[in-house]
């Protein structure tokens, strides 16, 4: 004998919103190589935190020491002391925050400003699209590290221009990522539907086109903060991102290129920070990519 | 395909207009004027404007530009300030530089990325393909000017095999061919991978195969011509990125490109240089696009089909 078992709608919004995100984690999870990128991650931001607490900015990152310049990795400095006496490794845990919070602040900015405009395109189409894609155009024709180069010249050095000189030149990716999700979703049937029961636009767009093109934007997200701290630490090594003497690991590492010849250490573990901290993003954003669309995988 | 042509022209000039505001309105809020830092000291504002005035960097930054862009389009970019040149000149002296290690970069890549590809997707899910996609991985995620100091650390200062800077002869451009190179490749030999795949399962491959063309013959003849298509159609933005990326690199490797110049026109605060310098690159840029974008149409029926009504 079947016994039917009544769902009452609360029970089933709520078993639908846990399954979408448990599907999503459990596909994740399958992946070694995209836990690896999570672990790695959650690893520096705990570093990073920890660092701003114990290590003081004056006293601990700039403060020279001239009598322990350029020592060689050993068990007091792991990784060495850098050509003013600092301590590498003290350094670059304090650094983490500056390529941290200029991939993620940029990525918001350009997620945010980018993916409306797309959302905007994708769901008016005609010439509201038009206008905008020509617009992203201008901006992705310019090379990016050109582009980021002109505005930070164009608005001095700081952190918060290199964010937002970042996020500016990300828009573009982020607005084409959008509208290419939307497309699909614009002429389904239910959003149709909506429009003949007279909801708003705006509400449509939030509610119904938002939700069902977010898997291209997600990923879009974390290789963005990859490619935002890669660029960052471009600009930084021309010069023209973080002013010195901050711990930026793109600053370091073109600082220590005078001592390359002796002192090789001082440009190799900047740079394998900055490495492994975007490696740990690409291998994120792919898990994610795969969790979220396992059809893709195939 | 004149119509498409023409249309594809025609559309891509307003947005090289719109570029060359972008650029000369970003270049012109920069701090630091030169015209008060050549004055001499005692020198006063009336004399400063005159001399402004001289070396045409009055009037209204809409003024301005339209001036600009008159010259421009009569083929003058103004003269450098700190070189005392003009910028056209000195432009197209370090072009041919940055072009010749953006394509010797661009072989590099293809060099590692096909072979390494199709390795990966014949060997499906094998550890070969897991080492080729952990290579590229590292390949996209490395800075590719740390990348280059190292190859200088390892092979010009402990090695001597090769010289870590300048352009002289043919062994100066392999390091930094190989460092712009490598982040290429990385994304290269991920879409070399997948478009094998895709291209593994057709059925023209499966009949092939039931002729009894040998293994190599069908890899080889009937798969990678079909897989190459999408390597091909991304090359406008493959040469994009390494034009992009050569920016560093040069700097890396004091190679005496484009790239360099406008990081050091802009450490000099020579506006007009590197105004001059990121339009012209850009202008280039989108023509190539173009011209890719028309060699593929031209080559691909179904976007020729398109427009030759």
């Amino acid at each position: 004998m079947i016994t039917e078992k009544k769902y009452s709608i609360e029970e089933l919004q709520a078993y639908k919103k846990r399954s979408i995100a448990s599907e999503v984690w459990r596909n994740y999870k399958k992946s070694p190589s995209a836990m690896m990128g999570l672990i790695i991650i959650v690893i520096i931001l705990i570093a990073a935190i920890i660092a701003q607490i114990i290590y003081d900015y004056n006293v601990d990152i700039v403060q020279q020491d001239m009598m322990n310049r350029l020592q060689s990795p050993s068990s007091t400095h792991f990784l060495g002391t850098d050509q003013y006496g600092r301590d590498i490794l003290v350094r670059i845990l304090y650094g983490a925050k500056y390529s941290l919070s200029v991939g993620i602040v940029s990525v918001a900015i350009s997620c945010l400003f980018g993916s409306t405009l797309g959302l905007i395109a994708g769901y008016y189409g005609g010439f509201t699209e038009n206008i905008i894609l020509r617009a992203c155009e201008v901006f992705m024709g310019i090379p990016s590290i050109l582009l980021g180069i002109a505005i930070m010249s164009a608005f001095g050095q700081s952190l918060l221009v290199l964010m937002f000189a970042i996020g500016l030149v990300y828009v573009p990716m982020f607005a084409r990522t959008a509208r290419a999700a939307v497309l699909p979703v614009r002429d389904q049937e239910y959003i149709e539907a909506a429009k003949v029961s007279g909801v708003s636009n705006l509400s449509i767009i939030f509610t119904h086109v938002l939700p069902n093109s977010m898997s291209p934007i997600i990923v879009q997200i974390t290789m963005g903060v990859a490619n935002g701290i890669l660029t960052a630490s471009s600009l930084s090594f021309l010069g023209l991102g973080v002013p010195v003497p901050a711990p930026e690991w793109g600053a370091m590492l073109s600082s220590g290129r005078e001592f390359i010849r002796d002192y090789s250490y001082l440009t190799f573990f900047p740079g394998l920070a900055i490495m492994i901290t975007v490696l740990a993003f690409n291998l994120m954003g792919d898990g994610l990519r795969d969790a979220l669309d396992p059809k893709l995988k195939q | 395909m004149i119509r498409y042509i023409l249309k594809r022209f025609l559309m891509m000039l307003p947005v090289l207009l719109a570029v060359s505001f972008v650029v000369y309105f970003l270049m012109d809020l920069a701090p630091g004027d030169i015209v008060s830092m050549m004055a001499p000291q005692d020198a006063t504002e009336a004399e400063i404007e005159m001399m402004r005035e001289e070396m045409g960097l009055g009037g209204t930054l809409p003024q301005r530009y339209l001036r600009y862009m008159v010259n421009l389009l009569k083929g003058d970019l103004g003269d450098s300030l700190s070189m005392k040149r003009p910028v056209k000149d000195v432009f197209f002296e370090r072009f041919p530089a940055t072009l010749k290690l953006a394509f010797a970069s661009i072989i590099v890549a293809m060099i590692i990325s096909i072979p390494l590809g199709i390795a990966a997707a014949t060997n499906h899910r094998s550890w070969l393909d897991g080492a080729s996609m952990i290579t590229a991985m590292l390949g996209l995620s490395m800075p590719s000017f740390w990348l280059g100091l190292l190859l200088i650390i390892l092979f010009s200062l402990k090695l001597g095999w090769f010289p870590s800077g300048g352009s002289s002869g043919i062994t100066s451009i392999i390091l930094p061919a190989i460092t712009l190179g490598a982040g290429q490749a990385g994304n290269l030999t991920r879409i070399t991978r997948s478009s094998m795949l895709e291209v593994i399962r057709q059925d023209y491959l499966r009949t092939a195969r039931a002729k009894g063309v040998s293994e190599n013959k069908v890899i080889y003849k009937h798969a990678l011509k079909n897989a190459l298509i999408p390597i091909i159609t991304i090359f406008g933005s493959t040469l994009g990125n390494a034009l992009g990326g050569a920016v560093a690199i040069e700097t890396v490797f004091s190679w005496p490109g484009v790239g360099r110049l406008t990081v050091s026109a802009i450490n000099t605060r020579d506006m007009t240089l590197a105004t001059g310098c990121i339009i012209m690159f850009t202008i280039f840029l989108t023509l190539t696009m173009l011209i890719v974008d028309i060699a593929y149409a031209y080559a691909d029926p179904r976007i020729k089909a398109q427009y030759s009504k």
